[in-house]
């Protein structure tokens, strides 16, 4: 027969000047060693003041539930502490916000090699007179007025401290990223002018430049060499539908669950090409050009374009088509091959 | 039209006019018939979600410019395309060569081609 003994203590510790009671309750239980033990204790604190309104309101609940397990145990134990708190305003005043703190420790451990489970729950309650919702979320917002200083932080830390040397190996992963971006779709321009919207990110990217490039006015030529140039032909500015080609090798795979998977090194070579037609060349800037060609042919040139841009590579076709479309009319189109200078 | 990049972490967003008509979309699933000897029709499908948009877009030569640096940081990364009608699309812009023409001073056209899958669609009552 097991033995079970029932010990309570009621004690009155005083009364407070309003109608606040303030009791204290102790409560053992003892199971029998040689059965399985299933300890039950529940343990209420409740205290209602009236009081002013002016005064703070303080209550704290302190519930600790230990579990000892003496001897080989082939089982697991479990160690469960459920700590609720709650707050309910009946009348709640608009200068103050009721406040709702709760602090949970959960902690288990045993001394034995079977399994140990150790849970944290968190359960937020919500109680209201005309609406009941119930809502437990992180949330990390900031919101500041013009030309203030802005510094938000989130910060998620998980700790595997290993206080023993098992058989068994310890592993622990946490991968979290941030990436932070804007727009204002509501400015006029935003579709017009050059406007990237570039916040942070991990890095692995360079993200495009915010400031727009220097655009001017100027007129097709050609140096040789680029470096120190001693030829230089300056040509018409070429005819519309120029053609400015960004060419990037990717590898395009897709699997058999049908994802598209697109794989490029940014080791991997990139060309950029322009392709111009130039019309109206005289007989002389038709020599001037055979010349050009004939002495710059596979070497780098520079090529300052309509806008100012200062470009360095070789011209690609060398076979380029001069047609003669009428007196004092010739038309040339070729490739030119490089990169912004 | 808009386009994020890179997924999942976006960092760079660049906003676009809205593409001109005759604008594109096509599912990617394929379908390969056999008929075997006696007369019987095979049909072996592979079916996904994928879907090719085409956009042909009219650039001024500053958004081009804007667009041109975004595909050079961009172009091996998954973006995020959000389109005129509202509905959100991941994958990559599969142009190859990305074509920027000049089609008037100071006026850019290119031809966008994009191969992903819709992450958000837009429900009828929104288009109504």
């Amino acid at each position: 027969m097991p033995v079970r003994a029932t010990q309570q203590y009621v004690e009155t510790l005083g009364y407070s000047v309003s109608d606040a009671r303030v009791t204290q309750q102790y409560v053992e239980l003892l199971t029998d060693g040689s059965r399985v033990g299933t300890h039950f204790l529940v343990f209420s604190e409740d205290a209602t003041y009236i009081i002013e309104r002016t005064l703070p309101v303080s209550q704290t609940l302190t519930l600790t539930e230990p579990v000892d397990v003496r001897g080989p145990l082939y089982m697991d134990v479990g160690q469960n502490l459920n700590l609720d708190q709650f707050d309910t305003q009946y009348k709640n005043p608009t200068h103050e916000f009721p406040g709702n703190v709760l602090d949970l420790l959960d902690t288990a451990s045993i001394g034995t090699t079977i399994s140990v489970a150790q849970m944290l729950e968190l359960v937020q309650e919500g109680r209201r007179i005309t609406r009941i919702q119930n809502v437990l979320s992180l949330v990390q917002s900031v919101l500041v007025g013009k030309g203030g200083l802005v510094a938000q932080n989130l910060e998620l830390v998980e700790v595997l401290a290993r206080q023993g040397i098992f058989v068994r190996g310890a592993a622990q992963s946490m991968s979290l990223t941030q990436s932070a971006t804007y727009e204002f779709p509501d400015d006029t321009c935003v579709k017009k002018r050059y406007t990237p919207f570039v916040g942070a990110g991990t890095g692995e990217y360079t993200p495009p430049p915010t400031t727009a490039p220097t655009l001017a006015t100027g007129t097709l030529t050609l140096t040789y060499p680029f470096a120190s140039p001693s030829s230089t032909l300056v040509l018409r500015n070429p005819e519309f539908t120029d053609r400015d080609m960004l060419n990037f090798n990717r590898i395009n795979r897709k699997t058999r669950g049908g994802t598209l998977v697109v794989f490029a090194d940014p080791n991997w070579p990139k060309t950029q090409v322009l392709s111009v037609q130039v019309d109206n060349l005289s007989h002389t800037q038709r020599d001037a050009l055979i010349t050009f060609l004939a002495t710059s042919l596979g070497k780098e040139i520079g090529l300052l374009d309509w806008e100012g841009r200062q470009w360095r590579g070789l011209i690609v076709t060398p076979n380029l088509l001069i047609t003669h479309v009428k007196r004092g009319d010739r038309s040339i189109e070729f490739d030119f091959q490089g990169a912004l200078a | 039209m808009k386009i994020q990049a890179p997924v999942p972490n976006i960092e760079t967003t660049t906003v676009l006019p809205s593409p001109k008509f005759s604008d594109s979309q096509s599912p990617q699933n394929e379908v390969d018939v056999k008929q075997s000897m006696n007369g019987t029709l095979y049909s072996y499908v592979k079916s996904n979600a994928r879907h090719q948009l085409r956009y042909d877009l009219t650039l001024s030569r500053m958004k081009a410019l804007e667009l041109r640096a975004f595909i050079q940081s961009y172009y091996r990364a998954k973006i995020r395309l959000t389109n005129h009608l509202g509905e959100v699309w991941d994958g990559y812009l599969t142009s190859n060569p990305f074509e920027f023409n000049g089609a008037a001073r100071g006026v850019t056209t290119i031809t966008l081609e994009f191969e992903g899958i819709l992450v958000q669609p837009v429900s009828p009552s929104q288009c109504e």
